[in-house]
C-alpha cells in the first residue's frame, strides 16, 4: 500500500512537471515575441527591451524555464510586470474569495445531486423520474451565467443579498456581508454542477441496480431500498468520486465566468483582468497554480478510489 | 398439500410472451429439475416465483407457497419470504457477489436480516456454513473478497448464502454452468448433500439446467420446457427411459451423443 | 436506403432526436434569415431608443443603448453556429488523432501520450481559451481552435479507450494475421467502429463550444466588431436589476442552441447504436467506465479485454 502511494506521488510529480512545461511553452514559445505582446503595439523599442530584460527573454529558453521553476518551488510565482506586486501575495488575497466559493458550491452540489440522482434512478421509469431527467437535461444546457442572471433578477435585494461585489474589508472586517455576497454565486455554481452530477449519479446508480449482486441481495431478503444502500452505494460511489475530480476543472471554468458576473475579487476575475492587461508573467503563475490544483485534487481522488475499491488494492504489484 | 403450487404462470414483455401458462407443483422435500435450452423461459419462471422478474415484465397466474399466494404481493412482504423460506443460487459466480464486500459478511447477511443475529454471531455462523460447503480454512476465507476466490469457491459461497436460514425450498438456476468441468461435479455434490441433510425436513429443490446429464443426480421429477411452455413432465426415471414428446427425445438423444461415457 | 438517410430517419424516430433537430432548425433558420434581412445594425447604438418594448419595429425590443435585440439575436446565431461546428470539427480531428494513435502505438509510446493527455485535461478549457485569446486576439479562428483543442483532449481519452476495445476483438487479430497493414486496419476497422461514439460526443461538444464562446464574449475577450449572444449579455448585465427582461432573448437563444445540440446527441446515440443506450453513449462526464483510468488499472484492463 505504501509502495502504491509512493508511486502515485512520483507520477504526480511527473505530471506537475509536464504541466509546467506545457504552460511555459504556451506562454513563452507560442507568442513569438512575448515582449511585443505584453508591451502592445505602441511600445517603443526601449520599452520592449526593458520588458525583455525584466522577464529574462534574452536568455536561452531552458535557462528561462529553470529560473521560473526554481522560483516557483521556492514559493515565488513571479512578479507582475506592471504593478510590481508579487503574484503570491495577490493570489493569497484572491483565494480568500475563490476558495470558499469553490468549496461551498462543491459541497452543496454533492449534497444535492446524490439524493436526487439516486431518486431519479430508482424511479427511472415512472413519471417523476423521467421529469427529473428532463429537468437535468435542461440544466446542462443552461450556461452558469444565465442561472446567475436569473438568480440576480429574482433574489438580489431580498434577504440582504447583494447583486454583486464583495465587501472591501473582507471576512475579518465584515463577516456577514462577505457571506451574503457569496450566497448567490454559490447557488449559481452549485445549480450548474448539480445538473451534471445528478445525471451522472443517476446513470451510475442505474448501472449498479442492474448488477447481479443486487439481485442476489434481494434474493436474500433485502428490500429494494436496503439492497441499494447496503450493496449499491459503495459500488456506485466509485465512478462518482472519480468524476468529482474531473468536475473540478469545469467548476474552475465556471468560477472564472461567475466571478465576472458577480464582480467578485477572486482568482478567476484576476486572471481575466490580467489577460486583458497583457500581464502574461502573472498569468503564467496563475495558470500553473490552477493546473497544480486540478492535478493534486485528481491525485487525491485517485487515492480515494483505491481506498474504496479493494480490487485495485490487491491486484497489481 | 404441496409446498409450491404454480398455476398458469405467464410472463410477458409487452406482447411478447416468454413464459406461457406454466403449471407445476413441488412437495416439501421434493426435488424437481426444469430442463430446456436457452430462451425456453426456465430462468424467468424461477425468478417469477420469488418476484424477481424484471420490472418491465408482466407476470400473471398464481404462485402459492405454503398455502399463501405470492404473486402480486408487495416487495416488502416478499422480501420476508426470500432467503428465509425460499432461497436462490444464481448462475454466474463472477457477478453474483458484491465485489466490494467480504464474503463472510455476505453470507452473514440473511441471518442478520431474518433471524436478527448480531454481527459476531452471524459471522460465526457464516464460518460454520463455509465449512459445510467445503471451503478450505473457513475462518480465513470469510475475510476474503470475491475476486480473491475461484469460481467454484464463489459458487460455494452462493450456496452457503442460500442455505444460511435453512429455507424450505431452494431454487438453483444453472449453478454449475459457468464453472470449469472439473469443478462442476464437486459443487453439484455439495448442493445435493446439503439439500438432503437439512435438519428436520430436507429442503425442496428446484433445479434449473440445460444439461440433461446432470438431472438424474439431483432430481426425482423433471419438467421439460420449450419456448416458454411445458412440453412434458413426470418422474425422471420414467421420462429418461421412455420419453413421450419429440422434443424430450431430441434432448436426450443429443445428450447421449455428446456424452463422453 | 443510403446509410446517411437511414441514420437521419432513426434520429427522427427518437423523441430526443426530433426535439434536437427542431431546435437546431430554429437556429439554422435564424442564420439564414440573418443573411437575407437584418432590420438594424446590431452593433450600432441609437441614443434615445433605449429599452423600447416589443413592437413591429423592434420584435424583441432594444437594449440600453438602443440596439435592436432581434437583429442581435439572429446575427449572433451565425457566430454561435459557426463556432459550434468548427470547434466540434477541430475537437474531432485532435481527439481522433491523439486517441487512436495513443491506442495503436507500442505500449511505452501510447501510454506516455495518454498520460500527457490526462495532464493537459487538467487545464480547464476556458482558462486555456482565455490565455490563447489574450495572446492571439479574439478572432473566430482562435476561439474555435482554443475550444476545439480543450474538448479534443477530453475526446481523445474517450476514443483511446474505445479504440482499445475495438482492438481487443478477434477480427482485428484475424486481419493482422492475414497481413493487413496498420493503416488499413485503422481505416477499415477502427474508425468505423469508434465513429458512433465520436459523433455523439461531437454533438455534445458543439453545445459546450457554444457556451464557451458565449462565456468568452461575456468576459469581453472576443472581437467587438462581431455580434454575439455573449456580447449582448455583457451589455445587458450592467442594467440587469432594473431591466431583467431583455436577457431572455440572447439567453433563450443560447439555451435553444445548446439544448438542440445536446438532444441531437441523444438522438444520434439512439440512431447509431441502440447498444449505446446504456452508459456508453452518455455525456463525457457521465461515463463511469472511462473516468480516471490510471495507466496500470487492472480493472480497466480487465474491462477492455473480452470476457
Amino acid at each position: 500500500m505504501i509502495w502504491f502511494a509512493l508511486r502515485r506521488v512520483a507520477l504526480l510529480a511527473v505530471a506537475l512537471f509536464v504541466a509546467s512545461l506545457a504552460i511555459f511553452a504556451l506562454l513563452r514559445l507560442l507568442p513569438g515575441d512575448l515582449a511585443a505582446v505584453i508591451g502592445g503595439v505602441r511600445a517603443s523599442p526601449e520599452q520592449l527591451e526593458r520588458i525583455r530584460e525584466e522577464l529574462g527573454l534574452n536568455r536561452p529558453l531552458w535557462e528561462q524555464y529553470f529560473e521560473w521553476m526554481g522560483g516557483v518551488l521556492q514559493g515565488d510565482l513571479g512578479r507582475s510586470a506592471l504593478t510590481r506586486s508579487t503574484v503570491t501575495s495577490e493570489l493569497g488575497e484572491k483565494l480568500t474569495v475563490t476558495g470558499p466559493l469553490v468549496l461551498a458550491s462543491s459541497v452543496l452540489s454533492v449534497a444535492a445531486s446524490v439524493p436526487l440522482g439516486i431518486y431519479a434512478a430508482m424511479r427511472a421509469r415512472r413519471t417523476d423520474g423521467l421529469a427529473l431527467s428532463a429537468v437535468s437535461q435542461l440544466g446542462i444546457a443552461l450556461p452558469p451565467f444565465l442561472v446567475g442572471y436569473v438568480l440576480i433578477a429574482v433574489l438580489a435585494g431580498k434577504f440582504g443579498l447583494p447583486s454583486q461585489g464583495f465587501p472591501r474589508r473582507r471576512w475579518s472586517g465584515d463577516l456577514w456581508r462577505s457571506v451574503r455576497s457569496l450566497v448567490l454565486p454559490t447557488l449559481t455554481l452549485a445549480t450548474a454542477q448539480t445538473a451534471v452530477l445528478m445525471r451522472f449519479v443517476r446513470t451510475s446508480t442505474l448501472e449498479v441496480l442492474n448488477q447481479d449482486y443486487i439481485r442476489t441481495a434481494r434474493a436474500k431478503g433485502l428490500t429494494r431500498l436496503r439492497a441499494m444502500f447496503a450493496h449499491g452505494l459503495r459500488n456506485a460511489s466509485i465512478p462518482v468520486v472519480a468524476v468529482l475530480g474531473i468536475q473540478l476543472a469545469s467548476l474552475l471554468a465556471g468560477v472564472v465566468v461567475i466571478e465576472t458576473v458577480f464582480n467578485l475579487p477572486g482568482v478567476g476575475r484576476m486572471l481575466v483582468d490580467d489577460v486583458g492587461k497583457r500581464d502574461f508573467d502573472k498569468v503564467q503563475g496563475t495558470v500553473l497554480l490552477i493546473a497544480v490544483a486540478v492535478l493534486v485534487i485528481g491525485f487525491l481522488v485517485d487515492l480515494a478510489h483505491h481506498l474504496i475499491d479493494p480490487r485495485l488494492r490487491t491486484a497489481r504489484r | 398439500m404441496s409446498l409450491l403450487e404454480v398455476r398458469g404462470l405467464t410472463v410477458a414483455f409487452g406482447d411478447q410472451v416468454v413464459v406461457d401458462n406454466v403449471s407445476f407443483s413441488l412437495d416439501g422435500g421434493g426435488r424437481m429439475a426444469i430442463i430446456g435450452e436457452s430462451g425456453s423461459g426456465k430462468t424467468l419462471t424461477a425468478l417469477s416465483v420469488i418476484g424477481l422478474a424484471p420490472e418491465t415484465a408482466t407476470v400473471t397466474g398464481s404462485v402459492v407457497f405454503g398455502g399463501e399466494e405470492l404473486l402480486g404481493r408487495a416487495d416488502r412482504a416478499l422480501s420476508k419470504v426470500r432467503g428465509e423460506d425460499i432461497a436462490m443460487v444464481f448462475q454466474n459466480p463472477q457477478t453474483s457477489l458484491n465485489p466490494l464486500m467480504r464474503v463472510g459478511k455476505q453470507v452473514a447477511e440473511p441471518l442478520r436480516r431474518h433471524h436478527g443475529m448480531d454481527r459476531r454471531a452471524a459471522l460465526a455462523a457464516a464460518v460454520e456454513l463455509c465449512g459445510r460447503v467445503g471451503l478450505p480454512d473457513p475462518a480465513r476465507t470469510v475475510r476474503a473478497f470475491p475476486h480473491q476466490l475461484s469460481g467454484g469457491q464463489r459458487q460455494r459461497i452462493g450456496i452457503a448464502i442460500a442455505l444460511a436460514c435453512q429455507p424450505a425450498m431452494l431454487i438453483a438456476d444453472e449453478p454449475t454452468t459457468a464453472l470449469d468441468v472439473t469443478v462442476q461435479a464437486e459443487v453439484l455434490a455439495v448442493l445435493a448433500e446439503l439439500v438432503a441433510a437439512g435438519d428436520g425436513a430436507s429442503t425442496a429443490l428446484l433445479f434449473i439446467t440445460h444439461d440433461v446429464a446432470l438431472v438424474p443426480a439431483v432430481a426425482d421429477h423433471l419438467l421439460v420446457m420449450r419456448s416458454g411452455a411445458i412440453v412434458e413432465s413426470g418422474p425422471v426415471a420414467a421420462l429418461v427411459d421412455d420419453p413421450q414428446h419429440d422434443y424430450t427425445k431430441q434432448l436426450l438423444a443429443a445428450a447421449r451423443k455428446t456424452a463422453l461415457r | 436506403m443510403s446509410p446517411v438517410l437511414r441514420i437521419l430517419r432513426d434520429i427522427l424516430r427518437s423523441p430526443s432526436g426530433r426535439a434536437g433537430v427542431a431546435l437546431l432548425a430554429i437556429v439554422v433558420v435564424a442564420v439564414v434569415v440573418s443573411y437575407l434581412w437584418i432590420p438594424y445594425d446590431p452593433l450600432r447604438p441609437v441614443p434615445g431608443d433605449d429599452f423600447l418594448g416589443i413592437s413591429r419595429d423592434h420584435l424583441f425590443g432594444t437594449d440600453a443603448s438602443g440596439r435592436d435585440l432581434f437583429s442581435g439575436v439572429i446575427a449572433g446565431a451565425r457566430v454561435s453556429l459557426l463556432v459550434g461546428v468548427t470547434s466540434a470539427l477541430v475537437a474531432g480531428a485532435i481527439g481522433t488523432l491523439l486517441g487512436v494513435l495513443s491506442a495503436i502505438t507500442p505500449r511505452a509510446v501510447g501510454e506516455s501520450v495518454a498520460y500527457v493527455i490526462d495532464v493537459l485535461i487538467a487545464l480547464p478549457t476556458i482558462v486555456l481559451a482565455l490565455v490563447l485569446l489574450g495572446l492571439f486576439g479574439g478572432s473566430l479562428f482562435t476561439v474555435s481552435l482554443a475550444i476545439g483543442f480543450g474538448s479534443g483532449t477530453l475526446l481523445a481519452r474517450v476514443l483511446r479507450a474505445e479504440t482499445k476495445r475495438v482492438l481487443s476483438h478477434d477480427y482485428i487479430t484475424a486481419a493482422a494475421a492475414s497481413g493487413t497493414s496498420t493503416l488499413r486496419t485503422v481505416f477499415r476497422h477502427i474508425l468505423p467502429n469508434i465513429a458512433p461514439i465520436a459523433i455523439v460526443q461531437l454533438s455534445l461538444i458543439a453545445g459546450l463550444a457554444i457556451i464557451a464562446e458565449a462565456s468568452l464574449s461575456l468576459l469581453g475577450l472576443t472581437s467587438l466588431s462581431r455580434p454575439s449572444w455573449g456580447r449582448m449579455l455583457r451589455e445587458l448585465q450592467a442594467t440587469l436589476s432594473a431591466n431583467p427582461g431583455p436577457i431572455a432573448y440572447p439567453g433563450g437563444a443560447l439555451v435553444i442552441a445548446v439544448l438542440g445540440f445536446n438532444l441531437l446527441g441523444d438522438g444520434l446515440r439512439d440512431a447509431l447504436d441502440p447498444r449505446l443506450r446504456t452508459n456508453r453513449g452518455a455525456l463525457l462526464s457521465e461515463r463511469p467506465d472511462l473516468v480516471v483510468v490510471p495507466a496500470d488499472d487492472p480493472i480497466a484492463a480487465d474491462r477492455e479485454a473480452p470476457r
